[in-house]
């Protein structure tokens, strides 16, 4: 009897120390961090560790999201090279991802030749957007909150967090190039399971919604619009585009879905005196010029 | 021992100010610091990522700023923050961020390295084009300074370059 009153007692203990522990964190990361979001992501780091997540270093990153980019441009038939995109394209999202969360990564931002409407993000720093996105996009502002959208997964880890939680790292005891390169049948799997996510299955619904907030709340940051992904998703809850099978609306919330969720964070922003730019004569002239808008090349 | 109390005086001042000077860190690649509070003004010299600046005066979204060289200039409110960036370092910084191995967050920056070797072998193995690989390999030598990009942003009026 006494024995038993002795276990409980230490369970109890270790509860207590356990929760005490996790208040602790959040108090001291609260002193520190004033951000709410740096907050969050530090408590949110210290759960990974203590989850037992394998870290996954920023070149094993580069060779993750290189080998997931090569399969999207296969998929989407090809990059467009043409000059004036690439450096349009190149500077926005420099612009935006020189002041993200991680503007430390060499992001490489490419359009794909694809008409289907959609975007993408692989981890180490590629984002790629379709023809068929630009011609529903109609500013610079819109296409900075796309292209924010996208750095947002990207900063966020996201699709790195789903390989970390997966299989494919079953036995590992550390990600190294080594590994990764050493071993082509797991590096396959972790690519595999990410093309999956990206391709099939889509993102978590949160993972969604928090790269949407993140994203309006980088492009304000950068001084566009917040309401140019809001304008987007307007855009294509009423016109989905062609191809529609290998468009962003297979895996994605829904567009009313993803508006309501921004709808808090929108309302939140505030509009330095200088105010927000929306840019769409700038937008067109460059899509002018790359042969992009109002070429139909189905 | 009047004159004690004096420099004691002026020790407790000095403490005080030492204390009081408040430190930011570049949370932007890179930004400009300036001989005035606007984007066309002088740019008195570029700081990186994670680099701390001692802050002197505060007007209307723009900081006065001191870098650790001695230097001071106005640098746009946004381009700081309280917190030290995780894959800042301010020594890295100033040498050109090029340096692999310690930092390996800022590893990343030296840029125009093509797709990874690792990455390379997956294409090959999984056939996609060498003329995709190469596409690929050109977006990633497609390289655009921090001084265009705030260009771009210049002509276009955004954020600091606002007027």
């Amino acid at each position: 009897m006494m024995r038993r009153k002795r276990v409980v007692l230490r369970t109890v203990g270790l509860l207590v120390l356990f929760l005490a522990g996790c208040a602790e964190l959040e108090e001291v990361a609260r002193e520190t961090l004033g951000d709410p979001e740096r907050r969050e992501a530090v408590v949110r780091g210290a759960g990974s560790v203590v989850g037992g997540l394998l870290p996954i270093g920023i070149e094993e990153e580069r060779a993750i999201g290189g080998a997931i980019a090569t399969q999207v441009v296969v998929q989407f038939g090809g990059i467009d090279e043409d000059p004036v995109l690439m450096r349009y394209l190149g500077l926005l999202g420099r612009a935006l991802s020189n002041r993200s969360e991680r503007p430390e990564l060499e992001y490489n931002f490419a359009v794909l030749k694809s008409e289907a409407v959609n975007a993408f993000a692989a981890p180490g720093g590629y984002v790629f957007v379709t023809r068929g996105l630009l011609r529903k996009v109609t500013s610079e502002a819109e296409l900075a909150g796309v292209l924010a959208h996208e750095i947002s997964h990207i900063t966020e880890k996201h699709i790195l967090q789903v390989i970390q939680r997966s299989k494919a790292l079953s036995g590992l005891s550390k990600v190294t190039l080594a590994t990764l390169g050493g071993d082509p049948d797991r590096f396959d799997a972790i690519i595999g399971t990410a093309m999956k996510k990206l391709f099939d299955e889509g993102l978590d619904r949160q993972k969604e919604f928090d790269a949407d907030r993140k994203g309006m709340a980088l492009a304000a940051h950068v001084g566009y619009d917040p309401e140019g992904i809001v304008s987007v998703l307007e855009t294509l809850r009423a016109d989905r585009g062609p191809d529609e099978e290998r468009s962003l609306f297979r895996t994605h919330p829904s567009a009313e879905q993803r508006l309501n969720e921004l709808q808090p964070v929108l309302s939140g922003l505030q509009e330095p005196p200088s105010g927000w730019v929306r840019l769409p004569d700038r937008f067109r002239e460059a899509m002018e010029a790359a042969g992009v808008s109002g070429r139909d090349e189905g | 021992m009047k004159k004690g109390l004096v420099l004691g005086g002026l020790l407790v001042l000095l403490l005080g100010a030492i204390a009081y000077a408040e430190t930011v860190y570049v949370r932007a690649r890179s930004a400009s610091l300036r001989e005035g509070r606007s984007s066309l003004d002088r740019v008195v010299t570029r700081v990186g990522l994670g680099e701390a600046l001692e802050i002197l005066d505060r007007e209307e979204g723009w900081l006065l700023v001191k870098t650790e060289e001695g230097e001071e200039g106005w640098i746009f409110g946004r381009n700081v923050s309280d917190e030290r960036p995780s894959g800042g370092n301010s020594l890295l910084s100033r040498l050109g961020r090029g340096f692999r191995g310690e930092a390996a967050e800022v590893a990343a920056s030296a840029g125009a390295r093509g797709l990874d070797k690792t990455a390379e072998a997956y294409a090959d193995r999984t056939g996609v084009s060498l003329e995709h690989v190469a596409a690929i390999n050109r977006v990633e030598k497609f390289l655009l300074s921090d001084e265009e990009v705030d260009r771009f942003l210049l002509e276009g009026g955004v954020g600091e370059f606002n007027r």
